[in-house]
């Protein structure tokens, strides 16, 4: 599982703690740390052969930095590698579900806005990937 | 050791400023002619019998900044803060200067500190020009060397930062021996720059990421930065470290932070370095309710009495919502003072947990500071850098790509700071069995390390 956090975007903490949990419920992290494009993620998972791709944003550039990711990821022929966005995605309070509708426009297969918890992370990534 | 790196200062500081509207020799006269109590380093040789105080805060304009610097001096703050929007910590002066530009003319702040390379100089030393408080300048720039020149011919005359404090916490990928000679650059600047017999102030940032960063780690960064400082010719020195969340931790650190300092100072030949102790108010996730945010408040400001602080960096009860206004910093300053006149004789803390507390980190930091310093490389900054790179100083959740990030810490059933994996800190065999012991076996109701993680970095807010 690649994970990293996109844009000039500095918080690291969940990220690192996202990266623990990871590894404690039986993933492989591959974490390319803050400040990441999202060719950052396509080259990731072509180096390490992926299957997921947890794109974080703390900041709310998210919103502007992840547009196309669903077709970068095809133009690369990994149209089939999971592809999950999380975090405090846009700037301002916006309804849930409308960031979702936003994220899932994108290309993202599941949107994570301001989790409670990481457990629904983890929980959504055994079942996709079983 | 010495080093070869920086060569002639003034040599390099004429080839550095040559684009701007700087003068070193009409930067050395400004800063003779200050009176003494604009002068940091002369405050820290008067301390009275308290901690001073100084709040943090910086505006893009030149109007708010000022309103802010004469609020904070008639609420009784000792030391003014002037603290740098992020564009100019990243040397990106002219961004800062097209967001200064098109604030003033939208009338909102599109900056998230004060431009000070984007402002004449006359302009900046306006604002403290009737004001009778030192000026501190805070920012987090791996490499401030424009931004420092700026600033002393300003009068600034403390100078926070340094290459590992200002670097692993605050950047990705600035490559990491850059930042340490530019702070070379610096350090040797503040050494030669004002008059000998008032000194330009130099401090360290000691809470670094201010996440779960374990006092052993805390030390080592202070006692590295204070001895590049001192090589350079720095003679008024702070070292500085953030509430633990633990008092007995706060008061052990303090005390073997102090020691080792006097120390290594000694060995060195440092003896004339005059160190004091700064201590940061809670630097983590601060209570979005004012009622706790002032207990937290409250409580720091007596802790920095328990551990004899020198100053205290001031957090104000807006702290989970953003950049505090004026009035939330006036109130704030007003708030500690009322709290630290409770303890006019300063106070102290003593017992079994700070003594145990102590000769662990004071053990931890010795065999850690053996590593940094016997590796014979040709310098002290080359061995800096090298036991960053080797993970033997490794600072939990640093963003920086140099960071080995194989510390792994967590909190004991007591609150302290504990390491659970050193990764490839060094630690005696017996202190890592000490941490272990003291964080104590988790039972399966406290959830795996991610979640106790979490918790933890929220464990005040």
């Amino acid at each position: 599982v690649v994970l990293g956090v996109i844009g000039h975007d500095i918080h690291v903490v969940a990220n690192r703690v996202l990266e623990i949990g990871l590894a404690e419920n039986g993933f492989c992290p591959y974490n390319l740390g803050t400040n990441n494009e999202l060719d950052d993620f396509v080259d990731a998972v072509l180096e390490t052969g992926a299957r997921a791709v947890l794109v974080g944003s703390l900041n709310g550039e998210g919103e502007s930095a992840c547009i196309g990711i669903g077709d970068r990821f095809a133009a690369a022929d990994l149209a089939g590698v999971l592809r999950y966005a999380g975090g405090n995605l846009v700037v301002g309070d916006r309804p849930a579900a409308q960031v979702e509708q936003l994220f899932f426009g994108y290309g993202f297969h599941r949107v994570f806005h301001r989790p409670p918890s990481l457990l629904a992370v983890f929980d959504a990534l055994r079942q996709d990937l079983a | 050791m010495s080093d070869p790196c920086l060569g002639d200062i003034t040599a390099e500081r004429r080839r550095l400023i040559q684009a701007s509207e700087l003068d070193i020799a009409e930067t050395a006269r400004f800063l003779a002619s200050l009176p003494a109590t604009r002068v940091a380093s002369v405050a820290y040789r008067n301390q009275p019998n308290r901690p001073y105080l100084q709040p943090r805060g910086g505006f893009p304009s030149l109007a708010k900044q000022r309103e802010l610097a004469v609020g904070l001096s008639r609420a009784g703050a000792d030391f003014l803060p002037l603290t740098i929007d992020s564009h100019t910590r990243h040397n990106d002066y002219r961004t800062a200067a097209e967001l200064l530009a098109a604030g003033l003319a939208a009338d909102r702040d599109l900056l998230n500190g004060y431009p000070l390379v984007s402002h004449p100089v006359a302009a900046t030393r306006a604002l403290f020009a009737d004001l009778a408080q030192p000026v501190s300048l805070r920012h987090g720039t791996p490499d401030a060397r424009l931004l420092v020149e700026y600033a002393l011919a300003a009068g600034i005359t403390e100078i926070e930062g340094g290459g590992l404090c200002y670097t692993l916490p605050y950047a990705r990928s600035y490559p990491l021996d850059r930042a340490l000679a530019h702070w070379q650059y610096v350090d040797r600047l503040c050494a030669t720059a004002g008059p000998p017999d008032r000194p330009i102030h130099r401090e360290s940032f000691g809470p670094l990421t201010a996440t779960l960063v374990p006092p052993v780690i805390t030390v080592a960064v202070q006692l590295c930065e204070l001895l590049l400082a001192a090589e350079q010719g720095v003679r008024s020195f702070a070292v500085s470290f953030s509430q633990t969340g633990s008092v007995e931790q706060d008061v052990a650190l303090a005390q073997v932070l102090r020691d080792q300092a006097g120390r290594l100072l000694a060995r060195f030949g440092f003896s004339d370095v005059r160190v004091s102790l700064v201590y940061h108010q809670w630097m983590g996730a601060f209570p979005t309710e004012p009622a706790l945010a002032w207990q937290l408040i409250a409580i720091s400001t007596a802790i920095s009495r328990l551990i004899g602080a020198d100053k205290l960096v001031v957090k104000t009860p807006d702290e989970a919502s953003g950049i505090p206004s004026i009035d939330s910093n006036v109130a704030a300053v007003r708030a500690v003072r009322y709290v630290l006149a409770m303890f006019p004789g300063g106070c102290s803390v003593a017992g079994p947990l700070v003594e145990q507390e102590r000769e662990l980190i004071d053990s931890e930091v010795s065999h850690l500071m053996e590593q940094v310093l016997g590796q014979h490389p040709s310098s002290l900054l080359a061995a800096v850098h090298r036991s960053v790179l080797a993970g033997i100083i490794d600072v939990p959740f640093a963003p920086h790509e140099q960071n080995a990030g194989g510390l792994i810490t967590d909190r004991g059933p007591d609150r302290r700071i504990r390491i659970l994996e050193p990764g490839a800190v060094p630690l005696r065999s017996n202190d890592l069995q000490a941490e272990r012991k003291l964080l104590g076996t988790r039972s399966g109701s406290d959830g795996q390390l991610w979640e106790r993680l979490l918790h933890d970095v929220r464990i005040l807010a």
